[in-house]
């Protein structure tokens, strides 16, 4: 009996370890257990959005990399860099051509959630936004 | 004794699942288990031979991403893809003296690897980069 539960906890450890989606369609080694994204949507262009949030990353933290999703309908384009040693991805996306939306995720370096990070920058984007 | 197998297994099994190191990677670590890239240089500078290989991805399949760097001390440009179903991930590296180093790596939908690809898309973009 304890043999069994052994094996299936090992089995699901198995199968809960491995990729989680960012939000570039990219791959990062971790545990999806909790959200470790927040969402906002704004009545501005995504150039206007996309400098805002360059901005925002560059004032609180790193930014390492900028890409252009190419494979999707809407425009879309991603950062990613980290904030107090936290890896943190960027998602900016023209909805419509006047709103747009920016998700931006952060995880530890093992794994786990850091909404309060990614709520820091996403704050921060809103700031650079008002300005 | 069982036990112990189980252990040895589920280890194993954590150790393996993760996910696939890629040349788009700021820093891309170790091969895998068998050969998946390649690299090329090429005597042209960063960005011509970026423009180059996304002209000449785009002749074989779909670029879905293109991206730039900002961590690393040269410049790198990352593009990635499809080609029919492999997989392809390109990195360009500006090196000193006007030297570019491109790296092509293709995986196949089941993990397997497809090398000519790679050499067809250093050819194509060779061309590319000869045409004015």
């Amino acid at each position: 009996m304890k043999k069994g539960i052994f094996a299936a906890i090992v089995i699901a450890a198995a199968c809960v370890s491995g990729c989680v989606s960012t939000v570039n369609d990219q791959k990062t080694a971790g545990l999806k257990l909790s959200t470790d994204r927040v969402e906002n949507r704004y009545n501005r262009t995504l150039p206007e959005v996309y400098q805002a949030a360059v901005r925002a990353l560059k004032a609180t933290g790193q930014l390492s990399r900028e890409s252009t999703l190419l494979g999707t309908t809407n425009q879309v384009k991603t950062l990613e860099g980290e904030v107090s040693d936290v890896p943190v991805w960027v998602r900016v996306e023209a909805v419509e051509p006047q709103i747009t939306s920016v998700i931006v995720q952060a995880r530890t370096t093992w794994g786990g959630s850091q909404v309060a990070i990614a709520s820091q920058l996403a704050t921060h984007i809103a700031l650079e936004l008002a300005k | 004794m069982r036990k112990g197998m189980i252990v040895a297994l589920g280890a194993a099994a954590l150790c393996l699942a993760g996910c696939v190191g890629t040349v788009t990677q700021d820093k891309p670590g170790n091969l895998p288990a068998y050969r998946d890239r390649v690299e090329y240089r090429l005597d042209q500078p960063a960005g011509k031979v970026l423009e180059a290989a996304k002209r000449a991805f785009n002749s074989y399949g779909t670029v879905a991403r293109e991206s730039s760097s900002s961590s690393t001390s040269n410049p790198v440009c990352y593009i990635d893809g499809t080609v029919n179903r492999d997989k392809v991930w390109i990195r360009i590296e500006g090196a000193p003296a006007a030297t570019t180093k491109m790296i092509i790596q293709v995986r196949a939908p089941l993990g397997g690897t497809n090398l000519r690809l790679a050499d067809e898309l250093h050819e194509r973009t060779v061309f590319e980069l000869s045409l004015k």
